[in-house]
């Protein structure tokens, strides 16, 4: 049986800063906990509040992270997010990770080119991707859309990527959508991947699949216990028969995947969009 | 670790099973390889598994969690793999812990709980619990749950298919419970296991819509502590099956408190949600209330209630 020293449990990180980087946009440094283990572009951390009357972790995906710092970057969008954006230096944050599966970095080879694609508060874990892939000497194009006010400028073109930038209101960058900047400037890669609102993910997603090429998408859905106990959270996904518990005989069927454990990231293809 | 010093005799007998200890997993709340990433799972005297129907169940549409205060409303709809994939593929991975195993039971009409159970009389698991009680799910679930005599039938069809012991899980959704616990027991029920969730809904007034897709939802955690101490008791006056007292254990001390009210053992569910160790550490602190206490054996805790 497992020894009990390799079980994950919940870790207690010191706050090393946390500022408002945009409005209503935190950027939160964590000393990384001794032993925390290491986590992939595209996983998240269930982060657990300090007011008990909250009982449920909330899950911020990771923006960046070593084995000295762990950096959430996160938008303030109820009460326990906005408890999180009190926290000062020195202050303890409750959290467990790595959470979910992560972007395969393996659909990409190296000397071939990525595109990362990101919508508002699903930009953050782009910044790690684009950290590891340049590792990877694969050469990546970011293209980020917000609604007026971006952030996260600096550190991806820090991390090597070639940017392009959208605001639905024209204020900064390219007017209009991440997938306008797409037709507009006719950019293509090798390898897409994407964090975002779900319509924007649809929208990148059937722009990407008409041109021939997959992309790998991370999934947002309301969330229990962010570690695949509880089932809350699950998406409709396209399987191969034989796969899954409910397959029929022949063809494909419709599962419903665990966001948190399955995924958050999944393959564009096989996402039933119209699922909801 | 545990071995290391002599505590307290934490075994209790349920329904001819012996468990190590009182402690076992809500159903829903509980999954094998997942909450096993957190705690060995052999530290539990039982684990207790999601509703297992007899075909593959889709559960209903998302969102389907809510938070409230000091609590949380679900709406899953038992969604599940079916009793093939759990037969072949979590009884063999529970297997290799020493804990007992209960497989809860789902189903929409006596046919298809009899059908399950049945298939899982004749797998390796040691008790069923069938739930009679979810709100989330339109036919049966809690429409059983809620009727005495529907309970009843229910329970004296699933035991003329398994003769492994059948502990049936009530809900909290109704007028007299210890009514329901009596109708079951009559029937040969051979324990009771309670609460089930409260049914429950919220509305985003912001939005003008509940923020459950199903509209309602079960409502668990440590706000409904209370209500699941007192029909607890109630039913302990009712009924003299063993009792498996689960609703919003959070720590040791409200295990103890659920056995003074008069359950044999106890189930973690929400809490589990929370910190995926929890049950493991509820065990814990159990033990050293017991220890604080001076009480020797789990029984010493229900005969110290002074009603």
């Amino acid at each position: 049986m497992q020894d009990t020293m390799d079980k994950k449990r919940i870790l207690t990180g010191i706050v090393l800063e946390n500022d408002e980087i945009a409005a209503g946009v935190y950027k939160m440094t964590v000393e990384s906990v001794d032993g925390a283990p290491l986590a992939k572009p595209g996983q998240f951390v269930n982060v657990y509040t300090k007011d008990a009357s909250l009982l449920l972790p909330r899950p911020i995906s990771i923006c960046f992270s070593d084995g000295a710092e762990l950096t959430l970057v996160y938008g303030v969008v109820g009460k326990g997010t906005e408890e999180f954006s009190t926290y000062k230096r020195g202050d303890e944050i409750r959290h467990s990770m790595p959470q979910g599966n992560g972007y395969d970095l393996d659909a990409v080879k190296p000397g071939q080119k990525a595109m990362l694609l990101g919508g508002g508060i699903g930009v953050p874990p782009l910044l790690s991707l684009c950290y590891e892939l340049t590792a990877r000497e694969i050469s990546v194009t970011a293209v980020i859309g917000f609604k007026d006010e971006p952030f996260l400028i600096k550190p991806l073109l820090k991390a090597g990527a070639d940017l392009y930038v959208a605001t639905d209101s024209g204020a900064v960058g390219f007017k209009g959508t991440v997938l306008d900047v797409l037709k507009n400037e006719n950019l293509k890669g090798d390898a897409y991947f994407a964090c975002g609102p779900r319509v924007m993910l649809k929208a990148v997603t059937d722009h990407v699949l008409a041109e021939g090429r997959d992309i790998q998408v991370s999934m947002e859905e309301r969330m229990g216990c962010g570690y695949g106990a509880c089932v809350g959270c699950v998406c409709d996904i396209r399987e191969k028969s034989g796969a899954g518990p409910a397959s029929a005989a022949g063809g494909e069927t419709i599962v419903k995947k665990k966001v948190c454990k399955d995924g958050p990231v999944f393959w564009g293809s096989e996402v039933v969009w119209d699922g909801k | 670790m545990e071995n290391s010093r002599k505590g307290p005799d934490l075994r209790v007998n349920i329904a001819g099973i012996e468990w190590k200890n009182p402690v076992t997993t809500a159903s829903g709340t509980f999954s094998p390889r997942e909450s096993g990433e957190y705690y060995d799972l052999s530290r539990l005297g039982a684990v207790t598994t999601k509703g297992v129907a007899n075909v593959p169940w889709q559960g209903n549409p998302t969102p389907r969690i809510a938070e409230t205060y000091g609590g949380m409303l679900n709406a899953v709809g038992l969604q599940n793999p079916g009793a093939e994939y759990f037969i072949r593929e979590e009884i063999p991975y529970l297997r290799q812990f020493d804990t007992k195993i209960i497989a809860n039971v789902a189903g929409h009409t006596v046919e298809e709980y009899c059908e399950t159970a049945e298939r899982l009389y004749e797998a390796d698991v040691d008790m069923l619990e069938i739930n009679i009680s979810c709100p989330n799910v339109k036919e049966g679930g809690i429409g059983f749950g809620t009727d005495p005599q529907m309970a009843a039938a229910v329970t004296r069809e699933v035991k003329k298919v398994s003769k492994k012991p059948v502990i049936i899980k009530l809900t909290p959704n109704v007028t007299d419970i210890a009514e329901i616990a009596r109708a079951v027991e009559a029937e040969g029920a051979d324990a009771i296991c309670l609460i089930n969730t409260l049914l429950g809904m919220r509305i985003d007034v912001r939005r003008g819509r509940t923020v459950l897709a199903n509209r309602t939802g079960g409502f668990s955690g440590p706000a409904i502590k209370p209500v699941a101490v007192r029909m607890v008791y109630q039913v302990r006056r009712a009924v003299s099956v063993p009792i498996i007292g689960l609703g919003g254990i959070m720590t040791g001390e409200d295990a103890a408190e659920f056995i003074m009210a008069g359950a044999d053992a106890v189930a973690v569910g929400t809490a589990a949600l929370i910190d995926p160790a929890a049950p493991v550490k509820i065990l814990d602190q159990l033990t050293v209330y017991m220890e604080e206490m001076g009480f020797q054996s789990v029984s010493e805790i229900r005969e110290y209630f002074r009603d």
